[in-house]
């Protein structure tokens, strides 16, 4: 198994553990403190995926061929979800981030409901991601890290 | 809950009473979006289907006569309703649409630029993107009422924006948001005196709030029949005759032609020159089912009983460290809105789904009074007379238990309000 189809299926495991859907949200709020602070200069209008109540921003970089990437948005259950994101894709090779296939939150017993129909809930967040670590990979260049707060990556 | 609530919700809203979605529990509290429909109002529309469906006023064999009948008997019942005449009713697709078809017709033959139409900044967008579409068109201008810190409208604001003889007030009879009742029957002679035509928006306050066009005096009134247990796609415009003579034709098409000499073409009198093409003939059978029910169901018994439960959500809610309801209007109906800051609207209304409370939250189509409020959104609690006490203290129990997990998620929910 790839590892970031490991890292996902850790996370449902985790959820699975919960008992219930309103135990999983809950403890996503949780899961928002954990995501890494993110400079307010990320929070661009260019960096935005704007849904109809929520806003997600993103910004993503390589780094000696990983996928980088630091995230933020305005809900708490979201932040929740960015900070999964973040272990399942930040620090993985370039090509492994673009080619990933991402699905630990369709799971039914997780958060069967988001809104994903709409296209701008998280599975279109993931989609934006995966499509940045492609246009990173194609592109080959190396951008810097905006607000200083990346590290080394430390997956493979 | 009293014995008439019990038999309506297991008899009429068979899925209210189970309060169930695919499997999980739920208790609906969203019917400022839109209300379940009750039993007969389902049974009308098969019976629409089965026994009635013909193209109306263009047959003359038993079946479109028949609709037609059906059709006209609502419009008597709608007129009856709502203390109009017959030729005073047009059927629209919605309040939505009854406010583009008024503002288009507007836009068309009244407005001159230079004119001033004002709103409110407690509108839902449908009864202020119609109007800035017109004035946009026309030259005209739109301007909006100010909204008190309280909810209320600014009726000082008010008067003087009347001084300078707006040619039309647009404004609810129910905020969707801060259930703000304004006070009409002071607005429309006031406006009346300044030679203002009155549009009222009565989605919000059909159901919770007798409305009688006569008494008010208003010049013209929408609403929706989804609003009031019965079907979408169908809704009321109601205009004074002399209005509705006045005004050109909203939009053209079928039904609404008395003679055409190429090319010039004559439009019917009265509201029926405002029905373009085929009406939503089962929508309107359902509406006069929906008109039907709250008359046997008791409209000053729904009132009594909405005003009665949305005062004791108030004082549950109210009760709750962290939740902080929108406003304190002088009057309130119909909808309750409330932040959970910081939690945004979002969180608390995907934390309550998971509980198993079906409530909106975001800005309900009311961004200019968001923008007023400062809010990026809100969660509404919008409770109809099928719902119970019982429903409203399960939800305070379930706000309770968002604020406590959030605080052990590192979430200061309410430890402002308590420090």
């Amino acid at each position: 198994m790839d590892e970031i189809k490991a890292e996902q299926e850790a996370i449902l495991e985790e959820f699975r553990q919960m008992g219930d859907s309103f135990g999983c949200y809950s403890y996503l709020l949780g899961l928002a403190g954990l995501l890494p602070p993110c400079p307010e200069e990320v929070k661009r209008p260019e960096n935005a995926v704007k849904g109809c109540q929520s806003h997600v921003w993103l910004h993503a970089w390589a780094e000696e061929g990983f996928f980088r990437f630091q995230a933020d948005s305005d809900t708490y259950i979201l932040k929740g979800l960015l900070y999964l994101l973040m272990n399942v894709l930040d620090g993985r090779p370039l090509e492994a981030a673009a080619a990933a296939e991402l699905y630990f939150w369709k799971d039914p017993m997780l958060l069967g409901s988001f809104d994903d129909h709409r296209q701008k809930g998280v599975g279109y967040v993931a989609a934006t991601l995966r499509r940045m670590a492609g246009e990173l990979l194609h592109s080959g260049e190396t951008f810097a890290d905006p607000g200083g707060t990346g590290t080394s990556p430390d997956k493979s | 809950m009293a014995e008439w609530q019990n038999v309506i919700r297991k008899r009429d809203f068979p899925m209210i009473a189970q309060g169930s979605c695919e499997g999980n529990g739920m208790v609906y509290l969203d019917n400022a979006a839109t209300t379940q429909c009750s039993r007969p109002v389902l049974w009308a529309l098969e019976d629409y289907w089965q026994h009635q469906h013909a193209n109306v006023h263009r047959g003359v064999y038993c079946l479109s006569s028949k609709a037609t009948a059906a059709m006209e008997e609502t419009r008597q019942l709608t007129a009856e309703f709502l203390g109009a005449s017959p030729e005073e009713i047009v059927f629209t697709f919605g309040a939505t649409d009854g406010l583009n078809l008024l503002a288009n017709a507007f836009a068309a033959g009244e407005l001159k630029p230079g004119d001033l139409v004002l709103s409110t900044e407690m509108e839902h967008n449908s009864n202020l993107l119609p109007w800035l579409e017109a004035c946009r068109r026309s030259g005209a201008r739109l301007e909006l009422v100010a909204v008190t810190e309280a909810g209320n409208l600014d009726m000082e604001d008010l008067r003087r924006k009347l001084e300078r003889k707006p040619r039309l007030l647009a404004l609810t009879a129910v905020s969707n948001v801060l259930g703000t009742v304004n006070p009409l029957e002071e607005i429309i002679p006031l406006a009346h005196e300044a030679g203002t035509a009155v549009v009222v928006d009565a989605a919000q306050a059909m159901r919770c709030r007798e409305t009688d066009v006569r008494a008010l005096d208003c010049d013209f009134l929408v609403f929706s029949a989804h609003k009031l247990m019965g079907p979408t796609g169908v809704g009321v415009l109601c205009g004074k005759a002399e209005w509705l003579d006045r005004l050109g034709p909203g939009r053209f098409g079928g039904g609404m032609l008395r003679e055409l000499n190429w090319p010039e073409a004559a439009y019917e009198a009265g509201g029926r020159k405002f029905e373009a093409g085929t009406p939503n003939l089962s929508g309107i059978a359902g509406l006069g089912a929906a008109l039907e029910y709250l008359q046997a169901v008791g409209r000053k018994r729904i009132a009594a009983y909405e005003k009665e439960l949305l005062h004791h959500a108030e004082k549950r809610l109210s009760a709750i460290g962290g939740v902080r309801i929108l406003g304190a209007p002088e009057q309130r109906a119909g909808v309750l809105s409330f932040v959970m800051e910081p939690l945004q609207a979002y969180d608390v209304a995907m934390l309550l789904d998971k509980k198993g409370f079906a409530l909106r939250s975001g800005r309900h189509c009311a961004d200019a009074l968001h923008a007023r409020l400062g809010l990026s959104g809100s969660v509404r609690l919008s409770p109809a007379f099928y719902n119970t006490k019982g429903e409203i203290d399960a939800l305070a129990d379930a706000l309770k238990e968002i604020g406590s997990v959030s605080r052990k998620a590192g979430i200061p929910v309410g430890e402002k309000t308590r420090g």
